[in-house]
């Protein structure tokens, strides 16, 4: 009993700078916004209690459906995607090859640029008529895609274009394969595994607490996913882009609805929640912590 | 050897980065004592932000140090985001620049402060502004906002394109040397100049004489011109799905059914997607002759000028054409012979149909023709002490234009001279702290002179009822007589008079999208849009669902 | 520092993933073989990642009537290299002030979100409490919220400070440093996994042997985190580097713009966009990152001898 009163002493002194931050600058905005999600606030007047209103218009708005179906429809694209490419290429950086220092920086330069000029650069691009990814295409005989204005391809395009911004999860993987202890892969050869075996007995479970890091922030970007597309297809063709962030941005901060929107972001939460709940249910089985 | 050399780099950057900290510029202090700071937030970037400053400097050194009023000037994009939050979070900006589509939307929320009292003693009244931009900025009987920079739509027709399809237009029965009058001959020059290919893959159209959702700007008001209400002016009925509201749908729907639902969407696609696209870009499609004709703002000479000069200097003299980029590289103190071989002999300033400067009487003034601009440079002792390349007055710089502009013709027999008027506004915060100090720069901005000034630069028009002759001479866009006096005419007509018009505004752009795409009937697609936007409506003015009330009343 | 392994009968190689492990000259081939494949992939893929910046560098070096051609152009034609300096000099974007102000933020941000990250993320991972599966569940929703629903609400905090206590947070710096100094939810999580990963034994063996925990903190767990804390040092400068949002907010005088603020006087709203400046400001302000991540690999991409741990 006393052990445990001097661990949860130690513990608490050492989470200690975050709990104070997150009462000040965590609890109290997600309180905040709560309360908001309950009223019908515009901004610029005191907000108007409506209890659980937002939250049933939510469910009758047939608008709010279609961008959470866009926005699962996305991240079943995405994520798989994401996941596989970012660790497929943290593997094959790890390898020592001439330039590797060069590879690695061109892979993560993505994350770096400025949003604004990213979306512009991808928008030309990917233009149907005028960009050099069509043009491509065409020299090398394969017909032209409509790419973003087209209602069935816009969004499988947007997943795609996430593949580009994966260095950061890459960069993640690389620091995590330092720690795989080389006598692992020589027991392993020895025992006749072959490359492909040691990267799925030796590598793969040593590396699983990043894996999963990776896995619960791809599917919170996912979820979350809105200044990219906001600037570059606004939500179109006919709302096959919209995604349920940039419809409670529109609420926020266009329609000055801002309870509806905080009422969205909360059901956001849950999803967000659904999802990593599920993440973390099949962690206790596949992710091996080295220490325990 | 790499890794002493990375090693370096890396030191190097780190101290960089410190001596940046510790020797680098640092923030400026306000600079000034004055008694009152006000704070003005603008959207505004680039030149126009830059012309803003020289007001509000102007403004700071003279009246501002009579009255010991400073102004703070930020613009930055997306100020509006900011403007929103710190007005929500009780530190608002004294005076804010906002847009038309926000006056009724603010207003309604009390969170502008109603500036008539203000507005009268320092004469801004009625009488002064172009009507419907003044009316624009009333909400239930008080003025919450001053207009200051504004446009509206008008047609622009590709002269150059015109003449080449002038066989196919003859053969329609139509003038290749005037644009179309009413919107069923509107209908058969689009017809006419539509221009296509075939390959293997099928039909392709290459060029459209007209397609009612490029460039998109005036397209949820498109129903104006064929005499549309949209919204009662209580602002608390919406009529989306009214017979002329039906009509202008239809017509919409009409050209991707003639065209080929297909075909039109290949045609479009790249054109504008999501904020920007090929718009604001040289590739920007009624500059490369895509599209015939658009309906389009003031601000099309904008984007000639950055992407396209040449647009505006149609059947130029190559000679006067060089002589415009060649003035360039004539300074002060150059003598009378550089300058001739730069530019050609000169001959007299009488010849230059643009005002002269003013020159002391012993300056030797020449001039020389350099198409749409007239240069005269001044020599004193053989020196030149002045250059000035001024444009030709704005009537004679229409034949230089391979475009023209009209009224965008209104489908309504009798009814001429129909457009939308929109505008940029200067609003005060009811809960700023210094409501007088910022009307009193507000007042200075909107004298004549500056005002035109902003105006200008902006490529857009000024507000107010009387112009200088200066200001329609010099104005940027050749044809801004044209638009003047759209926005002066009694059909002139500003934002429907609904407080939540940005979420209507989005609900028409669907109907519009949908009707493209062929996705169900005309009367369907307006029939679920009303519904939609009228419970938004309701939502957004507070009335109780289920009411029984008529909507008029529930709105007093 | 790659470390080596030395066996009679095995060749002096340096230590590498899993592609060639340092075995046999027999499998020294394959080893080879193994690196030429990787790099053809590696090219391609490089190749693929890099045409957006190509576009972006030649539309930094073009006219702004040449940003948009058909069919597109990849040759700029006129060179215009002269972009970057006038952006540089430009009187309208002061860049060695924003890249100041940038700075500022940025180291204070990175010192406070890896050293509170860090210790936070020990006491999830080290320490058993009661409790502490819940707490760590909570913070990791903290991360789940939408930022546009903060940003009114964390608004209001900072005013509320700012009126009750004698810190003064809106319209200074303080807003997008300080609560960098409490932790930062991705920062603790991806801490925590790192050091969940360090065998127990070695916390377990200093504190038989008399340390304090936050001794088995800062001499043990620390030093043994260095690819780990590089990478949050790394990401929460890159954050703080291009964050626009925050800056947008809280600023209050144009002397106090940042990089990511300066960028937008590119934008035009009605009179036409100079594409080509705005691509050449973008690589200017990238610049600084790119190069300090190439040079600073090398702190969390090296091995570590976790053998040594015996």
């Amino acid at each position: 009993m006393k052990r445990d009163i001097q661990q949860f002493g130690k513990g608490m002194a050492f989470l200690s700078p975050w709990l104070v931050g997150f009462f000040v600058f965590t609890l109290a905005p997600i309180g905040l916004s709560f309360y908001f999600s309950l009223t019908k606030f515009d901004l610029l007047e005191p907000p108007k209690f409506v209890g659980a209103h937002n939250y049933l218009d939510l469910l009758n708005d047939k608008l709010f459906w279609k961008a959470t179906g866009n926005t699962f429809y996305y991240t079943l694209m995405a994520l798989p995607a994401g996941l596989l490419v970012s660790l497929g290429l943290a593997l094959l950086l790890n390898v020592e090859m001439p330039g590797r220092a060069i590879w690695r920086t061109i892979v993560f330069m993505p994350s770096l640029v400025p949003v604004v000029s990213s979306a512009m650069i991808w928008m030309w691009l990917l233009n149907p008529r005028l960009g050099l990814i069509n043009g491509i295409l065409e020299a090398l005989h394969i017909p032209r895609s409509p790419w973003l204005s087209d209602p069935q391809w816009a969004m499988p395009t947007l997943a795609m274009m996430s593949l580009w911004g994966v260095g950061n999860a890459v960069v993640i993987y690389l620091a995590g394969l330092q720690d795989v202890p080389q006598e692992l892969y020589e027991a392993a050869e020895l025992d006749g595994a072959s490359t492909i075996g040691r990267i799925w007995h030796v590598t793969i479970p040593l590396l699983s607490p990043v894996i999963f890091f990776n896995l619960i922030m791809a599917i919170i970007g996912a979820l979350q996913v809105f200044e990219v597309p906001y600037i570059m297809t606004n939500g179109g063709p006919v709302h096959m882009t919209y995604f349920l962030s940039m419809y409670l941005y529109d609420n926020a901060f266009v329609y000055l609805q801002m309870g509806y929107a905080s009422a969205m972001a909360w059901i956001m939460l849950l999803f967000v929640l659904m999802m990593t709940g599920v993440a973390f249910l099949f962690s206790g089985r596949l992710v091996h912590y080295q220490g325990k | 050897m790499k890794r002493i050399l990375s090693k370096t780099l890396m030191a190097m950057m780190i101290a960089a980065g410190l001596a940046m900290l510790v020797f680098g510029p640092r923030p400026r202090a306000s600079g000034s004592s004055a008694r009152v700071h006000i704070q003005y937030w603008e959207k505004w970037t680039g030149l126009e932000a830059d012309q803003m400053k020289q007001i509000v400097d102007a403004f700071n050194d003279t009246v501002g140090k009579d009255k010991g009023i400073w102004v703070d000037f930020t613009s930055m994009s997306q100020i509006d985001r900011k403007t929103l939050i710190s007005t929500a979070a009780g530190v608002p900006p004294d005076v804010a620049g906002l847009w038309d589509t926000q006056v009724l939307q603010f207003a309604s929320m009390n969170a502008l402060e109603p500036l008539d009292d203000y507005a009268r003693q320092y004469g801004m009244t009625r009488d002064k502004y172009k009507p419907v931009y003044y009316d624009g900025c009333q909400y239930h009987g008080k003025l919450y906002a001053i207009p200051s920079t504004v446009w509206c739509i008008a047609m622009l027709w590709n002269k150059a394109i015109f003449q080449e399809r002038s066989a196919e237009l003859r053969a329609a029965g139509l003038d290749p040397d005037q644009p179309p009058k009413t919107i069923a001959e509107l209908d058969k020059y689009a017809a006419a100049i539509d221009t296509w290919e075939r390959d293997a893959s099928g039909r392709h159209l290459v060029r459209t004489g007209f397609i009612p959702l490029e460039p998109g700007t005036a397209t949820n008001v498109m129903g104006y011109w064929f005499g549309a209400q949209i919204a009662d002016p209580t602002g608390t009925k919406l009529f989306l799905n009214s017979p002329k509201m039906i009509a202008t749908y239809n017509w919409i729907r009409g050209y991707s059914e003639r065209i080929g639902k297909d075909q039109l969407a290949e045609f479009r696609s790249g054109f504008s997607s999501g904020a920007t696209g090929l718009f604001d870009t040289p590739q920007n499609p009624f500059l490369v002759g895509w599209n015939a004709i658009e309906a389009q703002g003031p601000w099309i000479s904008a984007f000639i000028e950055k992407y396209d000069p040449k647009f505006d200097r149609w059947h130029v003299p190559a000679d006067q054409l060089k002589r415009e980029s060649d003035f360039q590289s004539i300074h002060e103190g150059m003598t009378l012979g550089d300058v001739e071989n730069i530019l050609g002999a000169g001959d007299s300033p009488s010849h230059g149909a643009a005002t002269p400067p003013q020159v002391s009487p012993d300056t030797q003034l020449l001039h020389w023709a350099a198409g749409i601009k007239d240069i005269y440079i001044g020599f004193v002792d053989g020196k030149v002490t002045v250059m000035e390349a001024k444009l030709l007055p704005a009537e004679m710089r229409k034949k230089y234009c391979q475009w023209g502009a009209a009224p965008f013709p209104s489908a309504i027999p009798g009814v001429n001279n129909v457009t939308w008027a929109g505008m940029d506004v200067w609003v005060v915060p009811s809960t700023s702290k210094h409501k007088k100090e910022a009307f009193e720069f507000i007042a200075f901005a909107s004298r004549q002179a500056e005002i035109e000034k902003l105006s200008s630069l902006h490529y857009n028009l000024s507000p107010l009822k009387d112009e200088t002759r200066e200001y329609t001479e010099n104005h940027p866009n050749p044809y801004v007589d044209v638009y003047e006096a759209l926005a002066s005419s009694p059909n002139a007509r500003g934002l429907p008079r609904v407080v939540n018009w940005p979420q209507i505004f989005d609900e028409l752009t669907q109907a519009a999208e949908r009707s493209y795409l062929l996705q169900g009937s005309t009367v369907d697609i307006l029939n679920q849009t009303q519904e939609r936007a009228q419970k938004e409506l309701n939502k957004a003015l507070d009335v109780p669902e289920n009411s029984n009330l008529s909507l008029g009343e529930a709105a007093q | 520092m790659t470390s080596l392994q030395t066996d009679a009968s095995q060749t002096l190689v340096p230590r590498r993933g899993i592609f060639a492990p340092a075995i046999g000259r027999r499998k020294l081939r394959r080893k080879y073989y193994h690196r030429w494949l990787a790099l053809i992939a590696m090219l391609i893929i490089c190749a693929g990642y890099l045409l957006p910046f190509v576009w972006m560098l030649s539309t930094s070096l073009k006219r702004v009537d040449q940003t948009m051609t058909n069919p597109p152009r990849l040759i700029p034609h006129p060179f215009m290299p002269g972009n970057f300096w006038n952006v540089i000099t430009s009187d309208k974007v002061d860049f060695p002030l924003y890249t100041r102000n940038t700075l500022i933020i940025a180291a204070l941000t990175v010192a406070g979100t890896t050293l509170s990250s860090s210790i936070v993320a020990y006491g999830f991972a080290k320490i058993r409490f009661k409790g502490r599966g819940l707490l760590f569940a909570l913070m990791l929703s903290t991360m789940m919220i939408p930022f546009p629903v903060m940003m009114l609400p964390l608004f209001i905090v900072f005013r509320f400070i700012g009126d009750h206590t004698p810190l003064q947070m809106l319209g200074t710096f303080k807003p997008l440093w300080l609560p960098a100094w409490f932790g930062s939810a991705f920062s603790i999580f991806l801490l925590r996994q790192f050091f969940l990963t360090i065998p127990d034994d070695i916390g377990e063996a200093a504190r038989i042997d008399g340390c304090s925990e936050w001794g088995i903190f800062w001499r043990i767990m620390l030093p043994l985190s260095k690819p780990a804390l590089s990478v949050v040092a790394l990401f929460s400068f890159m954050w703080a580097w291009n964050n626009f949002l925050g800056p947008l907010l809280f600023f209050q005088r144009p002397d106090q713009y940042t990089l990511a603020l300066g960028l937008q006087a590119y934008q035009s709203q009605q009179g036409g966009t100079d594409w080509n400046l705005l691509m050449a400001a973008s690589m200017l302000v990238m610049l600084p990152v790119v190069i300090l991540f190439f040079l600073a690999q090398k702190t969390f991409i090296r091995g570590i001898a976790t053998t040594g741990l015996k």
